[in-house]
């Protein structure tokens, strides 16, 4: 069952007088519990897929649908709630609160949706997800009190945190070196594994691409390989 | 709302700079709005509590005048002296007014005005023995201090209940009026003045020279000195301030029968005074239109001038005329209603008189607080506005500097409504913060200015201050109003940031370094 379709999605910005193609119509489906990685080079608009499957920018022209459900007509307030309910997001810079330590940070989320949750559940599941990334030691430290790795750490803990379907991460290790990198991808894929949470991110990172069972491949704004690497490849749309 | 207090408290201590820029104009406007309304409050509550005790009474009871309201100080008018009315059916009204239960005790005045002339014993005598207000300086003005020594403001009492009334005046030399009695009793400090001005020493059993004016005239009288006063306590009555006895008052404020007669004309003497043809009074045509009616008798116009009956009328002191009632009463809180049921009776019965307070009775001295209050008031809308401008601008900075920030707590969820609550929580725990500090320190300042007692140097200090010392003070609804006040200037200036903030994408989020 796809988790998300992206249906023909094209993206087109103004640049002054000029328009620019960032994503000249894609479709690919991506389902439940993958662990797929959007690859390509700077400019090949992968940060711009990942966008509009994350509900904050929105297609030119074709529709992503997530769960089943189309997302070109929805308001503000309900894209606000799904992004809310169904996707998580880790962000290259991090994007921590900077005046919230770790423990709050990862509760931000909680703060803004309509599920009550009793304080107990909450600092059960929160303190369950600093353990698995790593940072028992470190709930009362502020985001500039921790290393690059710590800080993507926390945001990955931030995303799980509502236990969303879906978490997109955006080039999560674009700011780490690379045997920090590595680490985050691995923690990635073991909650991929144990909570069979779909993830999906980008990066031009060849090494970190492996990691990945599902890939794929744009350049220029088009899809050149769509591939699953537990067998059967599939090749769902190749544009020249 | 916990957790956004908290962040937006976190935030603020985080941009420490901006907000202590936002926080100390916010915190400067609090501690002026509570020293200035303790300042303000004082000067009032001085005027009142003296006009109460010294003048006005709580109950001022007046006649009515179409040239404009009437007070102390007679009719404020446009352009000119209006002649202060009398209280028709004065007896009536004063039996109506001893009746009620509410009053405490009561009395009836008039007031005047004056200036003192120097006579024959002085140092400098004039040849015609008065001299005008121009003859004091040599460069033909005159000075403010030599207006202000001759300048005397009459009150005409009546002995038998004034000084009962009033009790706050002390008898410094001679004696107080009494009833029948002529005379002045004249403040000390004034009659040391008009001494300095006279060349030679006023002692209580000299006569003063005193010309009165009123809408009727200029009369000059001679008035024994029979006594000096002094006020007792903290107060703020003007030197100027003299009791005079009542008969003589009314001739120098014109308060004669025939000012108060209604004098009807025929059609042609009207005409006769409408005419705009000065020439033609002393020309052939009126001694030509004169036999037409019947011829010119020289006998009968004899008779006509030798009439004089309505010129003695006109001179005729009303010895029964009062211009004011002032009324003490027993109860405070009860004075509105007591006004307002004196003023139905008055109406009830065709009485053309009007009961106030110690405001309408103080007129134009009374109002000057409430134009230091405007003043003040417009001075702090004028400095809110620029507060709001300049806590809005350093806002927006910071609305900025968080687009990153605003932008990925919209991505992972955050609704427009948390944004704005966010924003405006920031807002106000800043205002509510610093204007409570603000309010608090002003607090502080007021009760040391309090201490100082710092002494009013003249009368217009002592008009401000409310009395001899500056004695401001600070009451809750101040202090709550001062905290209010700069919450809405910290909620009015989130406002526009808080539109910026709205507007900044979730996209932004990955857009942060």
């Amino acid at each position: 069952m796809s988790i998300i379709e992206v249906r023909d999605v094209k993206k087109t910005y103004p640049l002054g007088k000029v328009e620019v193609h960032a994503v000249k119509g894609v479709s690919f489906s991506i389902e439940k519990g993958d662990f797929i990685s959007i690859a390509g080079p700077s400019g090949s608009g992968k940060s711009t897929i990942l966008n509009m499957i994350g509900l904050i920018d929105k297609p030119s022209a074709g529709e992503v649908l997530i769960e089943d459900r189309p997302t070109s007509g929805l308001s503000d307030k309900e894209l606000t709630r799904l992004r809310h309910e169904v996707l998580g997001f880790i962000f290259q810079s991090f994007n921590l609160i900077p005046v919230l330590n770790v423990w709050e940070n990862i509760e931000f989320p909680l703060l803004l949706g309509r599920t009550k949750v009793s304080q107990a559940e909450k600092k059960e599941w929160i303190d369950w997800l600093i353990a698995e990334v790593g940072l028992g030691d470190w709930k009362t430290h502020k985001p500039n009190e921790l290393s690059g790795g710590q800080r993507q750490r926390v945001a990955i803990a931030r995303a799980l945190v509502t236990k969303p379907g879906i978490v997109l991460a955006d080039e999560p290790t674009a700011n780490l070196d690379s045997s920090t990198g590595e680490q985050i991808i691995e923690l990635m894929k073991k909650i991929n594994r144990e909570l069979n949470t779909t993830f999906i991110f980008s990066t031009h990172d060849a090494k970190i691409v492996d990691v990945a069972d599902h890939i794929i491949r744009l350049k220029d704004g088009l899809i050149v390989e769509n591939r699953r690497l537990n067998g059967a490849d599939s090749m769902d749309q190749v544009k020249e | 709302m916990a957790a956004i207090l908290r962040i937006a408290f976190r935030n603020l201590f985080e941009h420490r700079s901006k907000s202590l820029i936002i926080g100390i104009l916010l915190a400067l406007g609090s501690m002026i709005l509570v020293v200035g309304n303790g300042f303000i409050d004082a000067s009032r509550q001085g005027i009142r509590k003296s006009f109460i005790e010294n003048y006005t009474g709580n109950v001022f009871i007046s006649g009515i005048s179409q040239e404009g309201d009437v007070s102390l100080f007679g009719v404020t008018s446009v352009g000119g002296l209006a002649a202060t009315p009398t209280i028709p059916q004065f007896d009536t009204v004063m039996a109506q007014i001893k009746a009620s239960p509410q009053v405490k005790s009561v009395t009836s005045l008039a007031t005047g005005f004056g200036i003192a002339m120097r006579d024959e014993g002085s140092g400098s005598l004039s040849s015609s023995g008065t001299e005008s207000l121009e003859d004091e300086t040599k460069d033909g003005e005159l000075s403010n201090e030599t207006a202000m020594a001759r300048f005397l403001f009459f009150f005409g009492i009546d002995p038998r209940d004034y000084w009962t009334v009033f009790d706050s005046t002390e008898i410094s030399s001679g004696e107080a009026l009494k009833p029948g009695q002529t005379g002045l009793v004249i403040n000390e400090s004034q009659l040391a003045k008009l001494s300095d001005w006279m060349k030679r020493e006023l002692r209580v059993g000299d006569k003063l020279v005193v010309q009165g004016f009123s809408s009727g005239g200029m009369k000059l009288r001679e008035i024994p000195i029979v006594g000096t006063y002094k006020q007792k306590g903290d107060t703020t009555t003007p030197e100027q301030m003299a009791f005079i006895d009542i008969d003589t008052l009314r001739v120098m404020a014109g308060m004669t029968v025939g000012a108060n007669e209604d004098i009807s004309l025929e059609e042609s003497q009207t005409a006769m005074l409408a005419t705009d043809d000065f020439d033609s009074l002393f020309g052939e045509e009126l001694f030509d239109a004169a036999p037409a009616q019947g011829g010119f008798d020289e006998k009968a116009l004899q008779t006509q001038l030798s009439d004089t009956r309505a010129r003695e009328l006109a001179n005729t002191v009303d010895t029964g005329a009062w211009q004011f009632i002032v009324v003490r009463t027993v109860n405070e809180a009860a004075v509105a209603p007591f006004i307002a049921s004196l003023n139905k009776s008055f109406a009830e019965q065709g009485i053309a008189a009007r009961a106030g307070d110690w405001l309408a009775a103080a007129g134009p001295y009374g109002q000057s607080v409430d134009v230091i209050r405007i003043v003040f008031t417009v001075a702090i809308v004028i400095l809110s506005i620029v507060a709001v401008i300049i806590i809005m601008n350093t806002f927006v900075i910071s609305v900025i500097e968080r687009t990153g920030e605003i932008g990925t707590m919209r991505a992972i969820g955050a609704g427009r409504s948390f944004i704005r609550r966010l924003f405006a929580a920031e807002a106000l725990v800043l205002a509510g913060t610093f204007s409570l500090l603000g309010a608090g320190l002003g607090t502080v300042v007021t009760l040391v200015l309090r201490a100082l007692r710092i002494k009013a140097g003249n009368p217009f200090l002592e008009v401000l201050f409310g009395g001899t010392y500056l004695s401001p003070f600070v009451t809750p609804v101040n202090f709550l109003s001062a905290l209010l006040a700069m919450l809405l200037v910290g909620y009015l200036a989130h406002l526009y940031p808080v539109s910026v903030a709205l507007r900044i994408q979730p996209v932004r989020a990955m857009q942060q370094e």
